[in-house]
């Protein structure tokens, strides 16, 4: 017997010096001040998020996971004031628009350092940037009515545009068009994803890929005073178990998000404090206008009326979301329409609609992407509501790839999809509705809806915009090449030593510099 | 003995080149693709182009092959379309995680199954026996991800025996890094020690019932030295394969655990490479998985010989 335990710890051996020969080396000699479930620092916040960022650069990012750390790391020229809709300066100290709104010049702050190097932050790292982004791709499209920028001298730059661009600040605001040090982006050969070149209220310590990214106070933050806290560690949790147990052992502070089934646990939890505020996280039917069984106008307004937006809500969100019965700019948006078109469920207004367009009775395939559960369960609320009409719905639940792709490629009849809201009227239905841009997957075309939407980004009186958004929410809700279903609450949780945590209702905000921990 | 271990890595040469070309195509098979993925939920044809040229993925299909593979035989696995990361890199990173959760999960798995096994084939048909297959059943038809979930609430929540989630590295802090270890070690050893239970059983009935076992017993030496002596030693071969077996398995596939306990590991790597179609680190992830295994077997191999004189190679 001793032969044979030995044998088979050998063989452990062997096997553990076979395939990990240098295993040992791997791990990280930084000393960081705390480990997990104990922190040693004081002013320290271990924050949960539910999957780790991809890259930390913010002009290629797109996942949710990446955006919260980026967003902690970078600041913008302008920036989100805290009401949702609004900017202030960020960066750039004061800022002029010329009259016919084709000249936008920034006035940057004094002084401002950019993370490690320590270099000042100048017009010429700004134009460096905003050319850095169009060259990337992944958010040229916010940039396309910019024709020069001329970093005119060391704390002044102007941005020339071709046609007037109404978002262009909001733009500027978003968070994941930082500001980047030119020097850095050059050393790492035009690689942001795993260094730090921002100027934001924390800086990079470490990233140990899905185990955790730690930033500290940056000490040199231009917005005196902030951030409060020392130093942020972000712990990626898949499990959502595992995150609400980590967060009631007081392994960590912070979820930054959760979702309904995580606030049901965490509600009556003694110390944790709930914080929900309305998102900007919209489900909606996608109908393929370009598809035989739903080009007639009249099939589609069938759907709307047909699909009871409330049962929906009450059953996959716990009626928690908030119902869109018109357009998809959300109650709490400057430029809400306050249109009602689905108020009431009307099964009998569907069934005329069906019999008027020569089709009582037709099959159809709603897509949904299987990661998204609670999108899964809506499809298959939304295939009893409209079988109550005689539409027959298959659901067809995808992997998410897969799922996409056919997105992508109007490979669908019905499908249901969330989409990000995110701050100007345009950001909600430009690309979304005018005729052959990358996300109007549903093949929507309307020459008025087109004109107004042009109208809408070339106009600079909030008031008129207002009014254009009406007509195009009208337009579109009684044509219905989506279905809107609910915007989602957004939701986190903290142990009750955290303040000063503000839940954003757009994915992307700055949210950790007003925060403290006691 | 040399000769034979010379032959099977040379054998085992064509193995990992046909592991190599089938994970290239598997994935290629799926609809989706990096460029999907990587430029998130919606995109624009151009955009689609242009990554694709990036990427080389609008060559054909045996070019993307033979720069790959041209490469991996350079030893370098390619880069993660994702983080940018070298996909070797990050492999090694990982690799310590997955090890020592594969590591505990078998020492538990034997420590549990082997004894039990034994039990129960001594005990054959006895309370013991149907007690040992009535927990060798649960153990293998428990899924890990309850397992794991009521493992959370139970003994990170409830008793607070252990943190519910997160790595320490064994190097950093041993003391901590077995705080963090044990509850996914358990959860993910269960189901091993449950196979490992059933096959010792069922291999000691085998040899209990042969004819050179009544003659031990009839030359009256004690039990306990007639089962572990004899008996166990030729039970031995079936088990260190099953083991083998499921060390490969567990390098590969404790996915779910590493998922539930956060730890980052092998699997978790593999489950992020096929969502976000990253081509170069799926590959790399499962070609050195697959390497893995074949390491294994022929430490199994070699294993035989020494456990049974009979075997010569």
């Amino acid at each position: 017997m001793r032969k044979i335990t030995g044998g088979i710890l050998i063989a452990m051996l062997i096997m553990l010096t076979a395939c990990s020969s240098s295993a040992p080396n791997t791990t990280q000699t930084t000393t960081s001040s705390t480990t997990t479930g104990q922190s040693t620092a004081s002013n320290v916040i271990r924050v949960a998020v539910q999957s780790d960022g991809k890259t930390l650069d913010p002009h290629t990012a797109t996942d949710a996971g990446s955006m919260h750390y980026i967003e902690n790391m970078y600041s913008t020229l302008m920036q989100y004031n805290g009401k949702y809709g609004e900017i202030e300066p960020g960066l750039a100290e004061s800022y002029t628009i010329s009259d016919d709104l084709l000249t936008y010049t920034f006035n940057l702050h004094q002084g401002v350092k950019f993370h490690g190097s320590g270099k000042e932050m100048t017009s010429a790292d700004v134009k460096y940037s905003i050319e850095r982004i169009i060259d990337k791709g992944v958010r040229a499209n916010q940039f396309t009515a910019v024709k020069s920028i001329d970093a005119t001298d060391p704390y002044t730059v102007v941005f020339h545009l071709k046609q007037p661009m109404a978002p262009f600040l909001t733009y500027l605001a978003n968070p994941m068009n930082g500001i980047v040090d030119s020097d850095i982006v050059k050393a790492n050969n035009n690689s942001l994803d795993n260094v730090d070149a921002g100027t934001g209220p924390f800086e990079l310590v470490k990233w140990e890929k899905d185990q955790q990214l730690t930033l500290k106070k940056n000490p040199d933050y231009y917005e005196k005073g902030l951030p409060y806290l020392d130093e942020v560690d972000f712990k990626p949790i898949a499990d959502a178990t595992a995150r609400t147990t980590a967060l009631r052992n007081n392994e960590i502070d912070l979820i930054l998000e959760t979702t309904e089934k995580e606030n049901k646990v965490l509600e009556n939890v003694e110390g944790i404090t709930l914080k929900s505020e309305p998102g900007t996280f919209w489900e909606y039917i996608g109908l393929n206008v370009k598809d035989p069984a739903l080009r007639d106008v009249r099939v589609r307004q069938a759907i709307a009326n047909a699909v009871d937006r409330n049962q929906i809500n009450q059953l996959v969100k716990l009626g928690k979301a908030t119902v869109l019965d018109g357009g998809n700019i959300p109650p709490n948006h400057w430029a809400y329409p306050d249109i009602h078109p689905y108020a009431q469920r009307n099964v009998e207004k569907a069934k005329q609609l069906l019999q008027a367009a020569g089709s009582p009775a037709i099959s159809l395939t709603l897509k949904v992407g299987s990661e998204y559960d609670y999108q899964v369960q809506a499809a298959q609320v939304i295939k009893q509501q409209l079988a109550e009409v005689g539409i027959t719905v298959k659901v067809e639940s995808q992997e998410s790839s897969v799922f996409f792709d056919a997105l992508g490629k109007g490979d669908f009849q019905m499908a249901v999809v969330g989409w990000q809201g995110f701050v100007d009227p345009d950001e909600y239905t430009y690309n979304l509705f005018h005729t052959g841009e990358a996300y109007n997957q549903q093949g929507y075309s309307n020459p008025e809806v087109d004109a107004l939407l042009e109208k809408g980004r070339t106009t600079a009186d909030e008031a008129a915009r207002k009014d254009i958004y009406k007509q195009i929410e009208t337009t579109v809700a009684d044509e219905a090449p989506m279905v809107f279903l609910y915007m989602n609450e957004r939701a986190a949780a903290y142990r009750n030593n955290v303040t000063g945590f503000i839940v954003e209702p757009t994915v992307t905000s700055i949210f950790l510099k007003q925060t403290k921990v006691q | 003995m040399l000769k034979y271990i010379v032959r099977r890595i040379l054998v085992s040469i064509p193995v990992l080149f046909g592991i190599s070309i089938v994970t290239f195509l598997m994935i290629r098979l799926v609809p989706g693709d990096t460029v999907t993925a990587l430029l998130g939920t919606r995109y624009s044809e151009e955009q689609a182009v242009q990554l694709k040229a990036y990427y080389g993925l609008d060559k054909p299909l045996y070019v993307q092959y033979l720069i790959w593979i041209g490469n991996v035989l350079r030893g370098d696995l390619g880069r993660s379309s994702f983080s940018g990361d070298s996909v070797m890199q990050s492999i090694i990173e990982r690799l310590p995680v997955t090890l020592e959760l594969t590591l505990i999960s078998v020492l538990i798995a034997s420590l549990i199954g082997i004894p039990l096994g034994i039990w129960a084939a001594y005990r054959h048909n006895r309370l013991p026996d149907y007690m040992a297959t009535v927990v060798g059943l649960l153990g293998i038809s428990i899924p890990g991800f309850w397992l794991g979930t009521i493992f959370i609430l139970l003994f990170a929540l409830k008793l607070g025996w252990a943190p519910s989630s997160g790595y320490i590295s064994f190097w950093e802090n041993p003391l901590e890094n077995l705080h963090h270890m044990w509850m996914p070690g358990i959860a993910l050893g269960a189901a091993v020690s449950a196979v490992v239970m059933r096959m010792t059983r069922s291999t000691m009935l085998e040899v209990l019932s042969e004819d050179y076992m009544k003659m031990a017993r009839a030359k009256g030496m004690s039990p306990l030295r007639i089962l572990i002596r004899h008996a166990l030693k030729n039970a031995m071969i079936p088990i260190i394969t099953v083991l083998g077996i499921q060390i490969g398995y567990l390098i590969g596939g404790s996915v779910v655990i590493e998922q539930i306990f956060s730890l980052p590991g092998i699997g978790r790597l593999a489950l992020q490479a096929i969502t976000n179609r990253d081509y170069a680190l799926m590959q790399g992830t499962i070609l050195f998985v697959g390497f893995c295994f074949v390491v294994i077997n022929l430490i199994v191999d070699i294993l035989y010989s020494i456990l049974n004189p009979k075997i010569r190679y």
